[in-house]
């Protein structure tokens, strides 16, 4: 499988071999002459484009140019390499600026009031569509795939490193977790610190951290939440380094030394992010049931996006599994605390001042997703607002010290969240003329397909090749919709006053105790999902009925609503909440284990999945235990091994559950370090998901959709049935935090 | 364009006459045309008879009948007298009809002339809905130089309440009314100081013959000075049209004519005594053949002076004075620039409508006035490709009425609807007190509009129509009493700029050569262009050489002051300008030359001709897409005949890109004089002159091919680049390849650099 080349080492293809070889010759010839035919180069390509891109052409001639560049992608699809790619974009690019040039220039004659309302309207979105398109191909134009540089120096040698468990409201044992794990990082134990930062101000925490031997902080005021907190730590202590993990991440033991080899190798560099990886489903993996299978809504993220920014030196900051040397740091007053996203103000912060982030694609941390819909909405509003106060009030377009890749790359994260407006103008603009009459484009159907369609076509599947692994053909759209009217306020909001709106925490770990449908939530979804359908009504009416002239332009509008149709339903299927029903979550993991039974029987085994309390594993030879029963687990690793008393809570067959039986904190301590801790346990799933077909994501969307649709059936008639059955109905219980 | 496909119903039948023509077969030809039911056209001669002559209200410029509708309303032509006549008597022998509802003893016609009444005509049940003819003697006295024929009609159907809008108040005047006009002729004195008089003469409506004399045989150079002069009549003569019969030496029986002498001696023409030139001399004097006729002596001792002295005429002639001056310096002070013609919209600055109409024609009154006609000529080169139109902001004030619902202003472009913008009433503006304050003051609103005015469809000379449209909504029974306020003017600041387009025309394209002489009026002068003579040519070739150049003078509104003359053998040292060739039967030996250009050949019996669609398609509509005017030739027909051919070709020229020829060219002298009327045109003709070869049989024109080789003039980069991919696909997908593998390579080079940068 090496036709996605971002998700495997970079190795170069034939066509690349060719270019060196050129470029070899080329190299020869004196450097006068060599400057001097790359700038006409440059010139010439940029000349030939503006020609390309500015030339009209009548319907016919589009059509068969669309069709010969089509052509040209599928060719170019098939082709392994990085060059491909960038002719894929380079193409994308041309159909898509040809459309917004044709745009600009023939399609904007409006007549009335109205149509120019909800022409310029559209044109407004399509035009922050292309650049954030424009800024993504820049992003992701070559993922660096850094590796690790190991430590060549001896172990006293090795700076101090202060660990940063900043925690608010999360359970202990929760944080338990993190702070074992964070302990049994291979790290000098002189040299390795770990803090435990509670602004709960929990006698609790207090007392745990005394017993397990780390560092207890606490300030007396909450200034600033999560950054007044990083700030507070720093003032009492004094590591080179700082390692900061958010409450329920849990790194492994390999992090510190994966991680610092790059600051040694690079004096300038201020701070290191790895992805974060959750074991947990998110909310839409959850409702969807597509954990592991479709990409997640984070992993374009860290699997791609962050890989790009760290080409352009504009690796973000994520607030959690990264390291910061101290000095630069402290040279920008400590952790950003002026907006709500204070980790990605830190980086852009710090690279103003010219120091470098990199970004290291090598899980070495876990946590827990949102494990509900609103949590996760409630967190995608604080980083939508944050990112608006940044551009409000520190715009990376502006200002000193910034490469023009910087400047787009924070942009674009920045742009990114804009996105509630323009998607929800999508989701209707067809309803203009379909309801309204409205000629938002002042051209033929046809011709408006024939430069439409390539600019759709070609950014869709040069995307889906360059996002495959990380991101499924759709599936934005699909997160953009649930998240485009919770989004659209705070956003605006900030960019009229950056300084309005609250704080607030996200808190993870918990029970959804039964399947239950967020009406409330849903709301924007059903409102989206009504009038889409009132459009596709009424288009049916007038290519039925209506004038026989106007059927192209009617059909194109509906199958448009069509799309936004099923958008909208796959939407309405996230907001049916799955049932959640362990409180820790379960990892899975295949591990060889040992269980000694009570009566000295030695059974081999192989885990399924395990937590903090338990595990599931699957015995060998065929051999059984009865429910009830005490065993002894023995998990080893290098020869020595682990012995955890547990108590068998399930049977079938060879397949048992057991559940641990009062572990000491030593234990507990062996447990985390034999399991979470395991420096292999997240990298294994990490980028491992199907690459992209976009017909089976189409396909998959569709099938959500359908679903969606069911379940909105079922909860009405459910909610009618209630209705019958006692009347006046109580006010549903949601979920929702206030922001 | 509706009329124009109504007219040519049977296109089929139009080829088979066009080739029946073509081969000689003039029997056939005869017998296509009588199938076809076109009664063969025959001129209206003015009949000119010894003491005066007769006009039809249409040749004084009524095109259609007058309609006169209401209870009273009226409608004029104006004809005018010649300075060098006066009027004995005049007769109208009218023709009208009228309705038959009409009360006979309240109903009449009334002629005026100059607002006098020459007549009243009572309207009896007896002649009414048929035409009726009645000759109204018209009395001398009330005509002067300048008239004004006006019809007035005042209609009753009842005597009680009255509609005075009903539709059975009508009367009808034929535009084939006549005005007969008996003159003496009055004697002008001999005074350059009257130039043009009178050679030509602005009151006369009727086409300009103008005979040229050549005392000796011409040289390039006399021929120069003559194309300047007759362009300078071709200019003023405007509509008109002018052709200039051309002798050697002989005077004409009568009338009048201009006389060119290149001698150093003293030299007898015919009677006229020239005196030994002392430098370039302009005489006036009458013409001993007729004592009411002048003749205009220009002399020079060599053809420089001729130039000088004829140059001198038409540049000058506002100052000259005296019965004969002799002209000692003529400066060229500063070169025409290419589409400076004075008759041409300027395309490089927004032109003012007052500078195209006279300010009384801008303003009109009552409910439905006639159309504001707004003449203009278009530089005929305008690229119309991807352009919206010419903006066109109109500054106008109208009568706002208390009540209406579709009073309106519309703009037409030759006779074509192209917007409407409302002329809302007093309670539709929502004014308030103030809008009315301000009617009391003046009660006349002045308004603005932009619009775009498509040019693609338009031809060079084109109209723009302006047209006040006030609903008149009818108060009820005995209520209506039209009070005739209603008033709109455009004001002459209103703008019209073609700036926005760029000179750049597919060639050859004898279409705008037949409009506008493009591309020799280029500049106006005529500096970039040479006429390339036959050898040995006649009086017939140099008739048709004025007569082409008067028509460029039409087109340019300035004579062509530096106009190359050559001979065929000369034809390279006028390699760098645009070429007209004159050719008959076998004595341009371009012909030969320049065969493999030519789209047609005649020599003696043998004829060869090229053939295309184009005669199968609507031909006075030309695309603004150059492809689609495409018609090249894709049949080849040679035959053997005693037949008179007469055709007009056009190609680039051989002698340098970018240059064009137009080639007009016969098997006879009289053929080329055939060709010039056709450029002249007329209401004989019902096709004009297209594509890239055409023939004239008489008055029929048959334009046979229309290929397009190259171009003309300048785009700028942008939109020529835009241009030519959008025209060639082929282009496109290969620039877009190129421009891939380019750009992606740079980038892919840069990315790996600085990727290699980052990791080090």
């Amino acid at each position: 499988m090496t036709d996605n080349t971002s998700s495997t080492p970079f190795i170069e293809g034939r066509a690349e071999q060719r270019l060196n070889g050129a470029i070899a010759r080329f190299n020869r010839w004196p450097s006068a002459l060599r400057t001097v035919l790359v700038f006409a180069s440059c010139v010439l390509g940029a000349l030939l484009l503006l020609g390309i891109i500015s030339a009209p052409l009548d319907l016919y001639s589009q059509c068969l140019f669309a069709a010969v560049c089509f052509m040209a992608v599928l060719v170019l699809r098939k082709i392994p390499g990085r060059l491909a790619i960038l002719a894929l974009v380079v193409l994308s690019l041309v159909a898509s600026l040809r459309y917004m040039f044709w745009r600009i220039t023939s399609t904007l004659g409006f007549e009335t009031w109205v149509d120019m309302f909800f022409g310029y309207g559209l044109v407004a979105a399509e035009f922050y569509a292309l650049i954030v398109l424009i800024f993504g191909y820049v992003q992701t134009a070559w993922p660096l795939r850094r590796t690790p540089v190991w430590l060549k120096t001896e172990p006293e040698e090795w700076p101090t490193v202060d660990v940063f468990i900043p925690t608010y409201n999360e359970a202990l044992s929760i944080v338990k977790l993190t702070i074992f794990a964070a302990q049994a990082m291979d790290w000098p134990k002189d040299k390795l610190r770990v803090h435990v930062l509670d602004d709960g101000r929990r006698d609790e925490f207090r007392d745990f951290c005394r017993k397990v031997g780390v560092n207890y902080i606490r300030r007396d005021n909450n200034f600033h939440a999560k950054a007044g907190n990083l700030n507070e730590a720093l003032k009492v202590t004094d590591g080179e380094y700082v390692a900061l993990f958010d409450a329920d991440h849990v790194p492994t033991r390999s992090f510190l030394q994966v991680s610092l080899g790059w600051f040694l190798k690079d004096p300038k560099l201020a701070m290191l992010q790895t992805p974060h990886f959750f074991f947990s489903p998110d909310p839409f993996e959850k409702n969807l049931d597509t954990f592991r299978a479709v990409p997640n809504e984070g992993e374009l993220f860290y699997g791609l996006v962050q890989d790009g920014n760290d080409l352009w030196n504009a690796t973000f900051f994520c607030g959690s599994c990264a390291v910061i040397r101290r000095k630069p740091l402290l040279e920008i007053g400590g952790v950003a605390v002026e907006t709500v996203t204070e980790d990605a103000h830190t980086a852009l912060k710090l690279n103003r001042l010219g120091y470098n982030t990199a970004y290291l694609a090598i899980p070495q941390a876990a946590g827990l997703a949102t494990e509900s819909l609103s949590r996760h909405i409630n967190q995608r509003i604080r980083w939508a607002r944050g990112m608006a106060q940044i551009f409000r009030t520190d715009n990376p377009l502006l200002g000193k010290g910034l490469k023009w890749g910087q400047r787009i790359c924070y942009a674009n994260a920045m742009l990114h969240f804009f996105y509630g407006l323009p998607r929800l103008v999508f989701l209707t603009a067809p309803l203009a003329y379909l309801i309204f009459g409205a000629e938002i484009f002042h051209a033929s159907a046809l011709m408006i397909v024939a430069y439409v369609l390539p600019h759709l076509v070609h950014s869709s599947l040069t995307n889906s090749r360059i996002q495959g692994r990380f991101r499924h053909s759709f599936w934005n759209e699909v997160y953009e919709t649930v998240l485009a009217w919770y989004i659209l306020p705070p956003v605006l909001v900030a960019l009229v006053n950056p300084k309005a709106g609250g704080f607030n925490v996200t808190d993870k770990g918990g029970i959804i105790d039964k399947q239950f449908f967020d009406w409330k939530l849903a709301r924007p979804y059903l409102v989206l999902l009504a009038v889409n359908l009132v459009g596709l009504g009424f288009g049916i009416h007038q290519l039925v009925w209506g004038d026989a002239s106007t059927a192209v332009t009617v059909a194109i509008n509906l199958t448009w609503t069509l799309y936004n149709l099923i958008i909208t339903s796959a939407a309405v299927a996230v907001a049916s909440e799955a049932r959640q029903v362990r409180s820790e979550p379960r990892v899975s993991a295949k591990l060889p284990v040992s269980l000694i039974c009570a009566d000295g029987r030695v059974l081999d085994g192989i885990t399924q999945d395990f937590s903090q309390n338990g595990f599931g594993l699957m015995l060998s030879d065929g051999h059984s235990i009865t429910q009830g029963e005490r065993v002894q687990l023995v998990l080893s690793r290098n020869g020595q091994d682990s012995l955890f008393e547990a108590r068998v809570v399930f049977s079938k067959g060879a397949q048992i559950g057991a559940q641990f039986e009062a572990l000491s904190l030593r234990q507990q301590s062996e447990l985390v370090r034999l399991t979470f801790s395991r420096a292999d346990t997240w990298a294994a799933s990490w980028g491992a998901g199907q690459p992209d077909t976009p017909l089976a994501a189409l396909r998959e969307v569709g099938f959500i959709g359908i679903g969606g649709l069911f379940t909105l059936g079922r909860a009405t008639l459910h909610e009618l049935r209630l209705a019958l059955r006692r009347t006046p109905t109580q006010p549903l219980d949601t979920l929702m935090d206030k922001p | 364009m509706t009329s124009t496909m109504f007219s040519r119903p049977h296109p089929r039948r139009a080829l088979a006459l066009m080739i029946a023509s073509l081969m000689g077969l003039n029997s056939l030809a005869q017998a296509a045309e009588q199938a076809g039911g076109q009664a063969a056209a025959t001129t209206v001669p003015v009949q000119s008879t010894d003491n005066g002559y007769s006009l039809t209200l249409k040749q004084l410029g009524r095109r259609d009948t007058m309609n006169l509708q209401g209870v009273e309303s009226s409608d004029s032509v104006n004809f005018d007298i010649r300075a060098d006549e006066v009027v004995k008597g005049a007769q109208l022998l009218l023709k009208y009809s009228y309705s038959p509802a009409l009360l006979a003893d309240l109903s009449q016609i009334n002629v005026l002339v100059n607002g006098e009444v020459a007549a009243s005509l009572a309207l009896p049940k007896e002649g009414a809905g048929t035409q009726q003819e009645q000759l109204v003697q018209i009395p001398a006295h009330l005509i002067t130089e300048f008239n004004r024929l006006s019809l007035q009609f005042i209609g009753h159907y009842t005597m009680s309440c009255e509609d005075p809008l009903h539709s059975s108040l009508w009367a009808k005047i034929s535009n084939s009314s006549e005005l007969k006009v008996q003159v003496e002729p009055i004697v002008l004195k001999d005074d350059l100081a009257v130039l043009p008089l009178p050679f030509f003469d602005k009151r006369d409506a009727r086409q300009v013959s103008l005979p040229f004399v050549f005392a000796t045989a011409p040289d390039s150079a006399a021929l120069e000075a003559a194309g300047a002069l007759s362009s300078w009549i071709g200019g003023l003569a405007s509509y008109r049209g002018a052709t200039f019969p051309t002798t050697l030496g002989d005077l004409p029986a009568k009338g009048n004519a201009i006389v060119l002498v290149q001698t150093a001696e003293a030299l007898d023409v015919h009677g006229v005594a020239v005196a030994k030139p002392t430098g370039p001399t302009l005489t006036l004097l009458a013409n001993p053949n007729d004592a009411n006729g002048k003749l205009l002596i220009v002399t020079g001792r060599d053809g420089e002076e001729l130039k000088r002295a004829a140059n001198a005429v038409v540049l000058g002639n506002p100052v000259l004075a005296g019965n004969s001056v002799v002209i000692t310096k003529l400066d060229t002070l500063a070169p025409r620039r290419p589409y400076d013609a004075p008759n041409w919209l300027p395309s490089n600055r927004p032109v003012r409508l007052g500078e195209l109409v006279e300010q009384q024609k801008l303003s009109v009154s009552g409910y439905n006035p006639g159309a504001i006609s707004v003449d203009m000529r278009l530089p005929p080169d305008l690229f119309n490709w991807r352009e919206e139109g010419v903006p066109l902001t109109l500054k106008y004030r109208y009568t706002p009425q208390q009540v209406s619902t579709n009073s309106a202003l519309l703009i037409g472009l030759n006779d074509q609807f192209m917007k409407s913008v409302a002329l809302p009433s007093v309670t539709n503006l929502g004014g308030g007190q103030s809008l009315l304050d301000q009617l009391k003051k003046d009660e006349s609103l002045p308004r603005e509009v932009t619009t775009l005015l498509p040019i693609s469809s338009a031809s060079p000379k084109s109209k723009l129509q302006l047209r006040f449209m006030y609903d008149y909504i009818k108060e009820g029974e005995c209520r209506d009493i039209i009070v005739d306020n209603m008033r709109g003017t455009v004001d002459p600041d209103s703008t019209l700029d073609v700036t926005g387009y760029q000179h750049y025309i597919a060639m050859p394209n004898l279409g705008v050569f037949n409009d506008s002489g493009f591309p020799f009026t280029r500049l106006a002068d005529l500096s970039e262009s040479a006429v390339v003579m036959p050898d040995n040519y006649g009086t017939d070739e140099m008739t048709a050489y004025l007569t082409v150049l008067g028509r460029f003078g039409e087109a340019t509104g300035y004579p062509a002051t530096a106009v190359k003359v050559v001979q065929a053998k000369d034809v390279q040292s006028v390699a760098d300008k645009d070429l007209l060739v004159l050719a008959t039967a076998a004595n341009q030996p371009l012909l030969k030359q320049w065969q493999q250009y030519l789209p047609a050949t005649s020599d003696g019996e043998q004829h060869q001709f090229l053939l295309s669609d184009l005669p199968r398609y609507v031909r006075s509509w030309v695309s603004p897409d150059p492809a689609a005017n495409q018609h090249p030739a894709n049949t080849g027909i040679t035959f053997k005949g005693l037949s008179n051919s007469t055709w007009l070709a056009g190609f680039q020229s051989p002698l340098k890109a970018g240059r064009s020829v137009v080639l007009i060219a016969s098997n006879q002298p009289q053929g080329l004089l055939e060709a010039t009327s056709a450029l002249i045109g007329g209401d004989d003709y019902k096709d004009s002159i297209q594509g890239s070869l055409a023939v004239v049989q008489g008055t029929q024109i048959s334009s046979l091919v229309g290929d397009e080789q190259y171009y003309v003039g300048k785009l700028n980069y942008f939109k020529f680049m835009q241009w030519q991919l959008s025209q060639n696909l082929g282009w496109m997908l290969l620039i877009t390849f190129l421009g891939l593998a380019v750009v992606t390579s740079l980038i892919y080079l840069s990315l790996r650099a600085r990727a290699k940068r980052r990791l080090a």
